[in-house]
């Protein structure tokens, strides 16, 4: 995601994302803006469905190939 | 002064049913003016851009939802129409589904049957390069052209509980066609990155339909009103988008934009009637998700949707309840939206991530689509609001299901659950999804009611057609492009012969 991103939009989403989810910004936010906080960073991470398979560890690597989605058998 | 052109035979729309009309035609020697208010955007530059649609004032949509009802309304403004973005699957309609009142009682008859649409099925399968295999349903008629997609992992789990079961029918291909590749299971289909799902652009660059004689394409172009003088139209008033007005003055006239934008010309031109714009349907999905006591086998499969259950598909119960087809989604429940939530709760780590694995694992996606009575509620009218052009938006009333549809999926939920209690199976999460891309029945065709004949043909102007989505009697819970494809086509032959005759 960080070679897919600019660096100034990296960084706001990590910033955005560490602030909902570590403390004190968790307690302070509520979930439905801690989802909002949330969303720009697992999206763009999860954005192909070979990068889904890459998370579930159901293959090892993230390519580039545009294919890259269902496993097919 | 207004410029003005005399054509043949004019098209307003470019999407399956401008352009299959357009190709019948034109193989039968008539000129034919295509008239689309988007432009041309190639697949590679849909790539880039991630859009479907180029920056032109036509393609921006002009409807609005009434103020009462709130509904998503997905379409394309563009060559090709919403063959750009849909995903391609493409079942027949069920012998019943053409007569829902004489079988059921409900609803009503089809002007024309199965038997009369079965071989312009065949033909639309071989155009669009259908992928599908045998259908008893059907009969021993061979479907499609070109080898199914196999059953995935999740389709053999679970059809022996869903029976009938039969493989998708579906535009993607198996085998590559036009030098283009095959499906490869990317599972993002309205960007297929290698070109498989089937688009129009397809069939203007396999058949150069473009480049044949007799046939013009005027992109960029909004019709803004049909003028009607008696019984015939005499002129087609368009705008392009630098506000340049041109009128086209055709033999005939055929509306095949979409179920909105058919009855919204209609209004525009005043050839209102008591069911111009309405019996509006769309089909609603239901993403249904039930966790299994054993994996679901997701993630594997050769493309998005494999396999289609017809176990709530038909019989007697339809003159009481809504029909169902039910399409497992290969690529399992929506990963993200899980992680965000549960990290949003404060949940993180290998807790979290071994949690949503093994509900990855173990939870099944159907995603199910399903049928309603034909509703005089559901309306397209025209709107007091304005779009760019001066022209009134479309307005949009569309109530939620009720009734029939809901008696039809609360029976689907249930029994869902016992036929998949050998899996262990019980429902979690139902999500409605609506599409709004199927714009069904806003100019519905009948024997003797409706807003156009069993050719099509307007009632009162004779020179005037309504072809699409707008044209369904009632809906079936099939998905309607191979309908709306062969009925295109029926319609070009009939106004080939009643030219030659």
């Amino acid at each position: 995601m960080r070679e897919r991103r600019s660096r100034l939009d990296f960084v706001a989403r990590v910033v955005l994302f560490a602030l909902a989810t570590t403390l004190p910004g968790r307690w302070l936010m509520p979930v439905a803006a801690a989802k909002r906080a949330v969303r720009p960073f697992v999206f763009k991470m999860l954005e192909r469905p070979g990068d889904i398979m890459f998370f579930l560890g159901e293959v090892e690597e993230v390519t580039d190939d545009p294919c890259r989605g269902l496993i097919a058998e | 002064m207004t410029q003005s052109q005399e054509v043949d035979v004019a098209i307003v729309g470019s999407g399956f049913a401008g352009l299959l009309a357009a190709r019948e035609l034109v193989a039968e020697g008539r000129d034919v003016t295509v008239i689309e208010r988007g432009g041309l955007l190639r697949h590679a530059e849909q790539l880039r851009s991630q859009r479907h649609e180029i920056d032109t004032p036509g393609a921006l949509h002009n409807h609005e939802s009434h103020p009462e009802t709130s509904y998503h309304w997905d379409y394309t403004y563009g060559v090709g129409g919403s063959s750009l973005h849909w995903t391609g699957v493409v079942p027949r309609l069920l012998p019943s589904d053409f007569k829902m009142q004489s079988a059921f009682g409900v609803g009503r008859d089809w002007p024309i049957s199965y038997e009369d649409l079965a071989p312009l099925y065949s033909e639309a399968e071989q155009l669009l390069s259908v992928a599908a295999g045998p259908n008893s349903l059907f009969g021993d008629e061979r479907l499609g052209a070109q080898p199914a997609h196999p059953l995935s992992p999740t389709d053999r789990l679970i059809a022996p509980f869903l029976g009938p079961f039969f493989t998708l029918p579906q535009a993607r291909s198996t085998v590559s066609v036009g030098g283009r590749s095959k499906c490869c299971g990317a599972s993002v289909c309205r960007f297929c990155p290698v070109d498989a799902r089937y688009s129009l652009l397809h069939l203007l660059d396999d058949t150069d339909l473009a480049g044949q004689s007799g046939f013009e394409l005027r992109e960029r172009t909004v019709v803004s009103r049909l003028r009607v003088e008696g019984d015939r139209v005499v002129a087609i008033e368009t705008v392009a988008e630098g506000g340049e007005r041109y009128e086209i003055r055709p033999n005939v006239v055929v509306l095949a934009a979409n179920g909105l934008e058919n009855p919204g010309i209609l209004l525009r031109s005043g050839l209102d009637g008591p069911d111009v714009g309405r019996w509006l349907y769309d089909h609603g999905h239901r993403l249904v998700q039930l966790e299994l006591d054993r994996p679901a086998n997701h993630g594997r499969g050769s493309a998005l949707i494999t396999g289609i259950s017809y176990a709530y598909a038909d019989g007697d119960w339809r003159s009481d309840r809504g029909a169902q087809l039910v399409l497992p989604y290969n690529p399992g429940f929506d990963v993200p939206v899980e992680i965000i939530s549960q990290v949003a709760s404060g949940r993180t780590g290998r807790e979290m991530m071994s949690d949503i694995r093994r509900r990855f694992e173990h939870t099944l996606v159907l995603d199910t689509v399903g049928d309603d009575l034909p509703r005089p509620d559901r309306a397209v009218e025209l709107s007091p609001r304005k779009d760019g052009f001066g022209l009134p938006l479309n307005r949009i009333r569309y109530p939620a299901d009720e009734g029939y549809a809901e008696r039809g999926r609360t029976f689907m939920y249930r029994d869902l659950e016992r036929r998949l209690r050998p899996l262990g199976a019980r429902i979690v999460k139902i999500k409605e999804v609506s599409l709004g891309a199927h714009q069904l029945g806003t100019c519905y065709m009948g024997e003797d009611e409706g807003v156009v004949d069993p050719d099509q043909r307007h009632r009162s102007v004779r020179n005037l057609y309504v072809t699409g989505g707008s044209s369904f009697p009632t809906y079936s819970p099939a998905h309607p492009t191979l309908t709306i494809c062969a009925l295109a086509i029926r319609l070009g032959r009939h106004l080939a012969r009643a030219s030659s005759s």
